[in-house]
């Protein structure tokens, strides 16, 4: 096990910044569509 | 015939008047300057206790000695702005006076301070800190006048912002450390200069370098103090 | 659209920065030349640089903003003004933060002192200051002028600084490795996926501003 982590750790560290990228990236969509919500009410 | 007084002339004289009221107004409570004067002692007290009979290297007395100028200035120099505002005379000064007079009138103020805390500074540092020897005076000399000047210019605009402020007393030195901090490394190293006994002419750069500081320094915070200043 | 484009550029940036395989003779167009003492670890460049580059440019955007507000006094700006240093607190944070990793690899302390590491540690000074001084004002208008004034004068001897650490510290550490010569001397690959990179990071931000933008001055516009 930490054989194959330890040759293949490039590849583990891709994986886990793509994930943590992912999130982040949901995160700030999901804070823009309730912008968007927000400012469709503060003009009505 | 009367001719009519230039309008730098009495921009002038207005500047000039406010620091004399501070400076008078000084000297009856000496409030700064006792406070400056006995930070001075302590701080270098400190220092000697804290070194013991050890004796520090040469380049580390020469930033020390700098450490000592920036806090005592930190500790002084903002009293001219609020001052003004304790005591509620700011808006007369306001009214009575144009921003640039006012912004000349205290950085004079702070420049006559700045110099004669220096110079006790630098005079008790040399009497009680055996280790520090200045062997070029002229650099060591131009060094404490060009960075004295750099100080009180700097110093002077960060007091004007924070006298409007709520935490004065701990966001000044905040505030004003990366703003002072290349000219406290130049002069640093031009103290460390004098103490090696190097030639004037390799001290050029750092002087070029406190100059131009002190000239973009003035010259950006008198076009700002206006915006500070009016309410 | 450009939220769209934005994940799939990071998206490939992230795989080609970390995917492209590394050789000492890089022969194929897709490989990335080996760095001696770093290897693998070199790949930190293409995250760690951009975020030094963007502090630094949303100190200019901060300053900007802040000389529009100082001119129209409009609050707007300073809202715009106040997002943009928020925003390069954090990436000013992330940069002094991986350049510190990098140096354990590459010079074997955390802090050195190098010009670099200083310049980006007194940046986070001057942004830790810009909103210590903003928490201490409450009214309005004069947090705005006073947090404009104090980020023109930051920015303005900020260059200074600049100049004087290649001499305070001309005898120490050599530079990280890629910039000393001044010129970009890099390998055309790695030069690819390294500006991608920058864009990539410089369109995240774009978004994260305008964001935090449109909520303060939702927040703004309420309080009236």
């Amino acid at each position: 096990m930490a054989d194959f982590l330890s040759q293949n750790s490039l590849y583990i560290v891709l994986i886990v910044v793509l994930v943590v990228w992912g999130g982040v990236f949901a995160y700030m969509n999901r804070i823009e569509s309730k912008i968007k919500k927000l400012e469709h009410s503060s003009k009505q | 015939m009367q001719r009519a007084e230039s309008p730098t002339r009495r921009w002038l004289r207005s500047a000039v008047s406010i620091f004399r009221k501070d400076w008078r107004s000084e000297l009856r409570t000496r409030y700064v300057m006792s406070a400056l004067v006995m930070f001075v002692v302590t701080t270098i007290s400190i220092v000697v206790f804290a070194l013991g009979s050890e004796s520090a290297p040469l380049d580390a007395l020469s930033g020390m000695l700098w450490v000592v100028i920036f806090f005592a200035a930190m500790s002084g120099l903002s009293r001219t702005f609020v001052t003004e505002e304790e005591r509620g005379t700011a808006m007369t000064l306001q009214l009575l006076a144009t921003p640039g007079a006012v912004f000349f009138g205290k950085l004079l103020f702070n420049l006559v301070l700045v110099l004669g805390v220096n110079a006790l500074t630098v005079l008790l540092y040399a009497i009680f800190l055996t280790g520090f020897v200045v062997k070029t005076f002229s650099i060591f000399f131009f060094t404490i006048l060009f960075g004295s000047v750099g100080l009180a210019a700097a110093s002077t605009i960060i007091a004007g912002i924070i006298a409007k402020a709520n935490t004065k007393g701990t966001l000044y030195p905040v505030l004003s450390f990366p703003i002072l901090l290349p000219l406290l490394l130049t002069c640093i190293n031009g103290t460390r200069l004098a103490t090696e006994g190097a030639f004037i002419e390799e001290a050029y750069g750092e002087f070029q370098f406190l100059v131009s500081y002190i000239i973009v320094v003035v010259t950006a915070s008198s076009v700002l103090f206006e915006y500070i200043w009016k309410d | 659209m450009f939220k769209t484009l934005l994940f799939v550029w990071m998206t490939g940036v992230i795989v080609l920065a970390l995917g492209l395989p590394m050789s000492p003779q890089p022969r194929a167009w897709y490989e990335f030349p080996t760095i001696p003492s770093l290897e693998e670890k070199a790949r930190i460049m293409f995250f760690h640089v951009p975020t030094a580059w963007l502090s630094a440019v949303a100190f200019i955007m901060s300053m900007v903003y802040g000389i529009n507000y100082l001119r129209k006094k409009n609050l707007e700006d300073d809202v715009k003004s106040a997002a943009a240093a928020g925003l390069g607190f954090l990436f000013c944070f992330l940069a002094t933060a991986t350049g510190a990793i990098w140096a354990k690899f590459s010079w074997g302390t955390y802090w050195n002192w190098d010009p670099r590491q200083t310049s980006i540690f007194v940046l986070l000074l001057i942004y830790g200051a810009y909103f210590a001084l903003r928490s201490a004002i409450e009214v309005e208008e004069k947090r705005a002028t006073l947090s404009a004034v104090y980020a023109i004068i930051a920015a303005v001897t900020m260059p200074f600084f600049m100049f004087i650490m290649p001499r305070i510290r001309a005898s120490l550490h050599p530079e990280p490795i890629l910039n000393v010569q001044g010129k970009l001397d890099m390998n055309p690959t790695m030069l690819v996926v390294f500006l991608a990179s920058l864009a990539g990071f410089t369109g995240l931000y774009y978004w994260m501003w305008k964001l935090h933008v449109k909520v303060q001055t939702l927040e703004l516009h309420r309080q009236n």
